[in-house]
């Protein structure tokens, strides 16, 4: 229906409305309508039925060769993904691609127990590389991930299984990021939802091509069989996207594709606008090498459906010049008194509204709770110029588009000047709206109403370019250089205090391997030696650090605190928290996080209403000891609490109906909670394994649940 | 620095400063409208205990505004007649703010309230003395009652409340007879918010009562009335397109606004609902195709649009704020919404006042050149606003239409009565009599005395006087 209403609206567009005297300004404006309506056709004929497919079990005994292609990346990004590399379980060689020729590298793979390999020349940059991997590569199957993607132990054996078809070329699993804080997250975390620029594609479009046997290829986090690279002479390297253009080739020749819908692997999202700008040029560029050079509507061997959806993968750059338009047409409006059209009066309105409201609520239902159409165009007000500069820089010779790895792990920073488009767009609209205001005010304009509707239009592409500038200002002075993972961590710190040993049971609420923020039921002095036990399920750590800033609050006679907490040594195993980061506590705090919104009619088709809290929770992450059932006590954490009930961390396993004893020390005594476990879900990994219980308090006096809520409410006051 | 944050009710108190500054200041705008001048000289009438047959006829207003507007005039001319019209706007204002923090919260109500106040249409029509913006006050305070009537706790108050709506609602209705068209839409209101026994408490029992003792005792027959409005009506139809560019001119804004509110998440529905109330009178216009007062009729719908229009702004905020999770980001975008619409509101506020003609240089000659039983002919029926204006000066002075002195049926061209001056004016007040039927009379008895070019905010007009050879 949308697109019948589209097309009609669109006819009547260009047979009705053009103004004569602005045709230059009439036709672009229609285009760039046009352009919009094509892309979303091609969308929802992309995403028409997604296909989420049940991974087969594992084909045992194939031979698999990891490759990891790395140029620049720091080395302790590298380190986290080749640990990871190692601990996939599946039998497998680990070549690391060397593309920087560094010694540090080599050494890293000696001690790790990776191939390492270095080309003497750089020729096809990432493409090359991989290539020249293929080269020194016998296995049959070729498993490749990014410098920055860390693959879960079991990522082979959850796509190996989908190679029993003989057919298939390869198998794709999402690239999945935990560092949520990047640029192209947004995180609300008290509604614990995050909507990624990347999620519509991996969640929907991905799933949607597969049904039409056109998933593709996206550098990492897949597995290809050695096989199909061959057929197609190994990695494309046409374009600077060699995914996508080798994707092209393998579909052409008759190979199938899967893609398997389940995070495998996670790795860093563009942490500023300034490798998010660098990362989109080269992604639209290698877009346009393949328009180009092997445009999917005429290379022989593909079907019209693998043609659409290519289609629909490669002409998003022109997004760049529509929304050129979109943002200047209000101001020129705005500061001329040309229209478009030849009025905008409510005849126009009452086209275009009915047309635009089906447009988005068809695109909103289609996009199956990933689209976000704000974010969607926050997103493009961000890429516009992006687009713009990657179309012209193809007008450049060869040797002067170079391929830019996107920077990752380092600390982030950007020049201000990638944020003039966003300025200059804000700038304009606002300009325009005053200037428009200040001569309908002094009598100089009567098009009221053409005024009023074009403010709307401007402030709202300056809402926009605003959003942009300040969400990415806001990431030029970022602290920290990892992203810390929110966890409950059991901590046992301890100090000398003037020659007597003090010990505190503490958690830590978020982790890295370089530093922990945790919270103590007391205080934890500053400029002191700390002694640190990082309590991971079924092994310790241990290391030593100091306070770098504290908060404390009182409740009642009760002192809480919040301590920033830099590790200065890792005393035993640093890759075993390494590893627990990576396998445990990002697939916990991510699975924490929803990624999908509730659409209008998933709202209106709900058969059970939405879950309720029965009372306001607070975040309560203090260390308790639990025992269950009468049992042995072991060590856990609170994560909230509410005057009715409490959420537990524990590493021991509870079941629905145990009866628990949680008790809390605090630094003068200790206070115990009983309660009965109502419901209790699996989280973390077969290693470090670890159950979430919610508790609903019994035979618990009401001054413990009102010390303890008191304690929480302080807590929450140390934000 | 201490942060200062204003309360919505004194925000809402500099709106209603606002209205009244920018009104009180500016009661000059123009010479007297006609219908002001019929409803002043009528309620004069009426307070004298004068029979007034043709007035009720040209009003539509047989007593409430025509008296109250009488008293203001003797208490300050015009200009007091016009703040009668002030007080019920502020006070429609009022119960625009009080129902919509009754449905949409304090911050939306006074959000209502401002846009209400920044109306180009409700800043003129509180500032002329017609009875639209009386009649406006009833509906606005009838609604106000219905939604006090789904708040209170009290089943007393709010049995009351709706007794109130009704009265509020018949007497905006004997204002000006057009109002019964909302009943519909507020009955359905009232049915669905409390059922259909208080559906009948609200719409019949009061009404019939009020209304039969009014029919009863009223000396001009409402119905003579209403079929007299129908036939004029009828005379002045436009075609469909041209009737739908006119009623949405004024409500445009307000309703792009009023639908955006529509998708406000919290709010949406109330945004459906204050549409449908509100949609009655331009319904009436599109199907009977009827252009009179279409600009002033639209305060009616907008009583309603209005709060509709401040969720839109809500939710346009929120959308232009892109999510941010800042509530002074939202206010920003919200401001500046709220300014566009201001500065829409004052062009048309501007429009508005210049859209009748400005009579002043008509009546600046007739002070200077005319004497006391004079007798004045013109080809619209404009005469009551000379009438008015120069009663003091000339109570004698006779201001006549040209078609009741006309003498075309007479065996040589002439005027049955002696007529010292002709007013030509064809393309406003007489553009259904142009003069061109009588010119033939008029050079040959009259010279041209003076010409005048009026200005309008659509275009020019002129006015012709002749005076006696």
């Amino acid at each position: 229906m949308s697109a019948i209403v589209t097309l009609y609206y669109l006819y009547w567009r260009v047979t009705s409305t053009f103004n004569q005297q602005a045709l230059f300004f009439s036709w672009s404006l229609w285009i760039a309508e046009c352009f919009g309506a094509i892309t979303t056709f091609l969308f929802f004929f992309a995403v028409w039925r997604p296909r989420y497919r049940e991974a087969p079990p594992a084909i045992p005994g194939r031979t698999v060769d990891v490759l990891v292609p790395t140029k620049n990346e720091p080395e302790a990004v590298l380190r986290k993904t080749l640990l990871a590399c190692g601990d996939l379980r599946y039998p497998h060689r680990t070549l690391v691609l060397d593309d920087g020729n560094r010694p540090a590298v080599k050494k890293l793979c000696e001690e790790l127990g990776c191939v390492y390999l270095a080309r003497e020349t750089h020729e096809h940059a990432k493409a090359g590389n991989v290539n020249f991997g293929l080269a020194h590569s016998t296995a049959e199957f070729i498993a490749i991930f990014d410098a920055d993607h860390a693959p879960l132990p079991w990522f082979i054996d959850r796509l190996i299984g989908y190679f029993a078809d003989e057919k298939l070329a390869f198998a794709q699993a999402p690239q999945e990021f935990y560092n949520i804080d990047s640029f192209q997250h947004r995180a609300d975390h008290e509604k614990k939802y995050v909507w990624t620029e990347q999620g519509l594609f991996y969640n929907l479009i991905q799933p949607g091509r597969d049904r039409w046997e056109a998933a593709y290829f996206v550098g990492s986090c897949a597995i290809m069989r050695r096989a199909a690279l061959d057929d197609v002479g190994g990695f494309a390297t046409g374009s600077i996207t060699e995914d996508m253009l080798t994707s092209v080739k393998i579909h052409a020749k008759g190979w199938k594709s899967a893609y398997h819908l389940e995070p495998l692997a996670y790795g860093i999202a563009a942490e500023t606008i300034h490798p998010f700008h660098i990362q989109r040029r080269r992604w639209s560029l290698g877009g346009w090498q393949v328009f180009f050079t092997a445009n999917p509507l005429f290379v022989r061997g593909l079907t019209f459906p693998q043609r659409l959806c290519y289609l629909g993968s490669l002409i998003y750059p022109i997004e760049g010049f529509q929304k050129l338009v979109f943002y200047v047409t209000p101001p020129i409006v705005l500061f001329t008194g040309v229209l478009p059209m030849q009025a905008l009066d409510i005849t126009y309105l009452m086209h275009f509204v009915p047309y635009y409201a089906l447009a988005l609520f068809a695109y909103n239902e289609m996009g199956r709770g990933y689209a976000g159409y704000l974010l969607l165009e926050q997103f493009s007000m961000g890429k516009f110029v992006t687009y713009l500069q990657s179309f012209f820089s193809l007008l450049l010779p060869r040797r002067l588009r170079q391929f830019k790895v996107t920077p990752k792990g380092e600390q982030p920073s950007a020049p201000h000047a990638l944020l003039a488009p966003q300025i200059a767009v804000a700038g304009g609209s606002v300009l325009g709206i005053v200037f428009a205001l200040w001569m309908l005010l002094a009598g100089r304009r009567s098009d009221e109403f053409i005024i009023a509707v074009n403010s709307l239009w401007a402030l709202f592409n300056s809402g926009l370019a605003l959003a942009i500038i300040v969400y990415a200002r806001s990431k030029f002075e970022q602290r920290r250089g990892d992203f810390r993972l929110f966890d409950s961590v059991p901590v046992r710190v301890g100090w000398d205090d003037g020659g007597k040993p003090v010990r505190r049971g503490a958690v830590a609420e978020d982790a890295t391997e370089t530093g922990l923020s945790i919270v103590a039921a007391g205080e934890i002095p500053k400029n002191r030696d700390l002694s640190l036990e990082i309590e991971l399920p079924r092994v310790t750590v241990r290391a030593t650090g100091h306070v770098k800033h504290a908060k404390t609050a009182a409740a009642g006679n009760d002192v809480v605190g919040r301590f920033g907490v830099a590790v200065t040594g890792v005393t035993g195993e640093l890759d075993t928290l390494s590893r627990y980061l990576r396998e445990s506590s990002v697939a916990k705090f991510l699975a924490e996080y929803s990624t999908r919104y509730r659409t209008y009619l998933d709202k209106r088709l709900a058969k059970e209403p939405e879950r309720r809290e029965r009372a306001p929770r607070l975040p309560a992450p203090l260390p308790a000891s639990i025992a269950a059932n009468g049992g042995r006590p072991a060590l856990g954490a609170i994560r909230n609490v509410s005057d009715t009930g409490m959420l537990l961390a524990s590493r021991e396993q509870l079941a629905a109906g145990d009866r628990v004893a949680v008790e809390i020390a605090f630094r003068e005594d200790a206070e115990t909670l009983r309660g009965i476990v109502v419901r209790v879900v699996e989280r973390g990994s077969d290693e470090y394994p670890e159950w979430v219980a919610g508790v609903r308090f019994e035979n618990t006096g009401v001054d413990a649940i009102n010390r303890i809520v008191a304690v929480a409410t302080a807590l929450s006051t140390l934000r | 620095m201490k942060h200062v944050m204003m309360r919505p009710r004194s925000l809402f108190l500099l709106v209603l400063l606002y209205g009244l500054l920018v009104t009180v200041f500016d009661l000059d705008y123009n010479s007297v409208f006609i219908d002001e001048a019929y409803h002043i000289t009528m309620g004069r009438e009426l307070l004298r205990g004068d029979p007034c047959p043709g007035c009720p006829f040209a009003t539509g207003s047989p007593r409430i505004h025509p008296t109250l507007a009488a008293i203001g005039d003797i208490a300050g001319g015009i200009h007091g007649a016009r703040i009668v019209s002030l007080v019920f706007g502020l006070g429609l204002t009022a119960a625009v703010y009080l129902a919509s923090t009754l449905l949409l919260g304090e911050a939306l109500g006074v959000l209502a309230a401002a846009l209400f106040i920044f109306t180009g249409q409700t800043l003129y029509l509180s500032k002329l003395a017609t009875y639209d913006m009386t009649a406006a006050f009833f509906l606005g305070a009838s609604f106000c009652m219905l939604v006090l009537s789904t708040r209170v706790a009290s089943e007393r108050h709010r049995v009351f409340a709706i007794v109130f709506g009704s009265i509020a609602l018949f007497i905006a209705a004997a204002t000006k007879y057009l109002l019964p068209v909302f009943m519909p839409a507020l009955g359905l209101y009232v049915l669905f918010s409390h059922g259909w026994r208080r559906t009948i408490l609200y719409c019949v029992l009061p009404i019939a009562a009020l209304g039969a003792l009014y029919v009863a005792f009223e000396q001009f027959a409402p119905g003579v009335i209403v079929r007299g409005q129908i036939e004029t009506y009828r005379v002045i139809t436009v075609p469909l397109k041209t009737i739908f560019e006119w009623a949405f001119r004024w409500i445009a804004f307000v309703l792009l606004l009023a639908v955006f509110g529509v998708f406000h998440e919290k709010h949406g529905k109330k945004a459906a609902m204050l549409i449908a109330l509100g949609s009655p009178i331009i319904l009436l216009h599109l199907v009977t195709r009827a252009e009179q007062s279409v600009n002033k009729n639209m305060i009616f719908a907008l009583i309603f649009l209005v709060p509709a229009a401040a969720i839109g702004v809500d939710h346009m905020a929120r959308i232009f704020s892109s999510g941010t999770r800042s509530r002074a980001v939202r206010v920003f975008f919200a401001a500046a919404i709220v300014t566009i619409y201001w500065a829409y509101g004052v062009f048309n506020l501007k429009w508005l006042e210049r859209q009748y003609p400005d009579v002043t240089p008509i009546i600046e000659f007739f002070d200077e050149n005319g004497f006391d039983g004079m007798v004045v002919a013109m080809n619209g029926w404009d005469g009551v606003i000379y009438e008015y204006t120069l009663a003091d000066r000339f109570p004698r002075a006779k201001w006549i239409n040209l078609r009741d002195v006309d003498a075309a049926d007479y065996p040589e061209p002439a005027f049955v009565e002696h007529v010292d001056f002709v007013v030509c004016e064809d393309l406003f007040y007489g553009k259904i009599t142009p003069c061109e039927q009588w010119q033939e009379y008029i050079d040959r008895d009259f010279a041209l005395v003076r010409n005048f070019t009026i200005e309008h905010s659509w275009g020019f007009t002129d006015a012709t006087i002749y005076g006696r050879r």
